[in-house]
């Protein structure tokens, strides 16, 4: 290219500094929710107490005082529905932006486009017809069988809304919404219908369903779906050049060496299998996929390698802190917390659609 | 060398392109001319990898394209498509960096920075770098976007021959970016890069081709040099319009000048007038 008139200093972006400062700051803010998420509640446990209990649980006992009761507590239920809680927020934050990437739309969001609906509708599929129609499946996956079916759900519906809205080898955005909207619809109807063939019992975990809660976790269930949505996690990281890359067009990622039609495959699968072990242990919890990537490229623009991690840090950052709402607000009853997320969600999505359209962009 | 052997592309029952043959040897630039719709956006695409044609068959360095992996190929040729919508705020040094993607693993080394820099002060948008990709104009994101492209081949081209491949690169640029840009592109060949443009303006492309190749509805109609190409005889047959062919005064390259005749097309103020009247 030529001996440039004068000599370049190679330096690195300011961006780059600046995002690792704010992945910094996330671990902590994390780390300190996470405590504020444990300890708070009908039964109260100090900083200094859940460290007494934590390496009480490995052998090493501190002069630190707790009561055995806070001990059950935070053991047997919050710090599994705290695992849950950060499994979960992680895995819909990056779910969302691996969406949002693919449908190179920052509005895309797994419960937008049918995932979450369709990992919900198998589901409680299973819940309603369980016993009758899938007990042999029961006896095989035993307590793999919700998040299993729950992926194939959540699997199917996005390849439906992938197919439906690629035309020619592009990605048509409002056909992409429009499609989610439909099969939404009618993931809803057959829930609906399925909730009006139900029993009382049946009645209230579909509730539990639509809703999303963290309520009810044991470490059972956080052994279940801990492996999907790491094992997922991990590998979306390892993909964050060529999340960037496409960003500028599935024909330009393709000149510049990513393989694009893999790729998107692989990114659908492992979205799936995120958000269909997330929707089967907790029901469908909205928005956090849209609002945390949003946030994030507010403050560290739209880099994947860091936006991705961010994100894995940012969501259990707010689902914790929505869960923390939902439980503390009305106690000692409990909100279901997708109602506390789309409360939040919701109207940020239209203050999103308005900048939009200020912008003069039509989504 | 990339050589298109006997390309066609087929899509229900129009073909696209029929029969076409062309070849870009490392160091010339060749052009690609003809009216609206006549399948040079197409040629490009096949020429480039992205469609697969229908019969016939394209070789990079003495192989079939399609035994070339996606990654060998991008570390050869970069391409420049028509228009690319980014809409997510990369900055223009980030996009042009995105063009060191076939070369480096995760991050960037220094060089890559230094490479993506250098580009952007050929193309003249160094003071760009900090940006936000979405907030520049049209002229300014295509200069963005040939930056990445001379990103992509910047430290290749060197070791063994490299191609650009540009579909109207110039095509939204004021008159000076116009010409550096093509002379960018021209001191690329002279390096031993080869180049395939599409362009519309004879002119330039008189002045900055080595071989022009001119398609009409989806056929290569002629082929060879400016002179060879750039007659009357051969205007008037692929665009319909009758052009005198004069000697660059300092150049030395075919002058087009344009001279239609005031029947070029029915007098349009009439005919949609008439509509009215009718009513």
């Amino acid at each position: 290219m030529g001996t440039p008139a004068y000599v370049l200093t190679v330096k690195s972006l300011p961006r780059r500094r600046r995002s690792i400062s704010v992945l910094t700051i996330l671990v902590i803010l994390l780390m300190a929710i996470v405590l504020a998420s444990v300890g708070i509640g009908v039964v109260r446990i100090s900083p200094g107490q859940i460290f007494a209990i934590l390496v009480k649980q490995v052998g090493i006992s501190l002069s630190r005082p707790f009561e055995e009761q806070q001990e059950v507590v935070l053991v047997a239920i919050r710090l599994p529905r705290g695992i849950l809680g950060i499994l979960v927020g992680a895995g819909l934050a990056v779910s969302g932006a691996a969406m949002q990437a693919l449908f190179r739309n920052p509005l895309a969001d797994p419960g937008l486009i049918g995932v979450s609906s369709g990992a919900a509708l198998a589901a409680v599929s299973i819940i309603v017809l369980g016993t009758k129609l899938f007990g042999g499946l029961f006896h095989a996956l035993g307590f793999f069988t919700l998040p299993v079916i729950a992926f194939i759900g959540g699997l199917g519906t996005t390849l439906a809304v992938y197919k439906l809205s690629h035309f020619e080898g592009r990605i048509q955005v409002t056909t992409t919404l429009l499609a989610g909207i439909a099969i939404n619809t009618l993931a809803g109807a057959g829930i609906g219908l399925l909730t009006y063939m139900t029993t009382d019992v049946q009645l209230r975990s579909i509730t539990f369903w639509n809703l999303g809660s963290l309520g009810g976790t044991t470490w059972t269930t956080v052994g279940v779906v801990a492996p999907f949505i790491l094992a997922a996690i991990i590998f979306i990281l390892q993909l964050s050049r060529p999340f960037n890359v496409l960003l500028l067009g599935e024909a330009e990622a393709e000149h510049l060496g990513v393989p694009v039609e893999p790729f998107k495959r692989r990114v659908v699968i492992l979205v799936a299998m995120m958000v269909g072990a997330a929707v089967s242990m907790t029901g469908m919890i909205g928005f956090v996929g849209l609002i945390v990537p949003h946030l994030l490229r507010l403050m560290i623009g739209p880099d994947h390698r860091y936006l991705l991690p961010g994100s894995a840090l940012l969501g259990p950052c707010l689902l914790l802190t929505a869960d923390l709402i939902a439980r503390t607000l009305i106690a000692p009853a409990e909100l279901p917390l997708g109602i506390v997320t789309a409360f939040v969600g919701a109207p940020f999505f239209l203050w999103l659609l308005l900048q939009d359209r200020r912008r003069g962009k039509f989504l | 060398m990339i050589e298109a052997h006997q390309i066609s592309v087929k899509i229900g029952a129009q073909f696209l392109l029929q029969g076409v043959s062309l070849k870009i040897l490392p160091g010339e630039v060749v052009a690609v001319i003809g009216p609206n719709g006549a399948g040079k956006s197409t040629l490009l695409k096949v020429l480039s990898g992205e469609w697969v044609p229908s019969d016939g068959e394209v070789w990079m360095a003495g192989r079939p394209l399609r035994t070339w992996s996606i990654l060998e190929r991008a570390r050869r040729r970069a391409v420049l498509p028509q228009d690319s919508t980014l809409a997510f705020p990369f900055t223009a040094l980030e996009v042009v960096l995105m063009g060191r993607t076939p070369h480096c693993k995760d991050l960037e080394r220094a060089c890559d920075y230094e490479i993506a820099r250098t580009a952007l002060i050929a193309v003249g948008a160094l003071h760009l770098e900090a940006r936000l990709y979405p907030t520049l104009s049209g002229g300014e994101r295509q200069r963005v976007q040939l930056a990445r492209v001379l990103a992509q081949i910047g430290d290749t081209f060197s070791i063994h021959p490299c191609y650009l491949l540009l579909d109207e690169p110039i095509a939204r640029l004021d008159l000076i970016h116009q010409y550096s840009t093509l002379q960018i592109v021209r001191d690329f060949a002279r390096a031993g890069v080869g180049v395939l443009l599409i362009l519309h303006d004879l002119n330039l492309v008189a002045q900055y081709a080595d071989r022009i190749a001119l398609l009409k509805s989806g056929r290569l109609i002629a082929e060879g040099s400016p002179w060879d190409v750039l007659t009357p005889e051969v205007i008037q047959s692929a665009f319909a319009m009758s052009v005198v062919v004069i000697p660059h005064p300092y150049l030395g390259c075919p002058l087009v000048i344009p001279s239609p005749g005031p029947d070029l097309v029915p007098n349009s103020v009439d005919l949609i007038g008439r509509c009215k009247e009718k009513k």
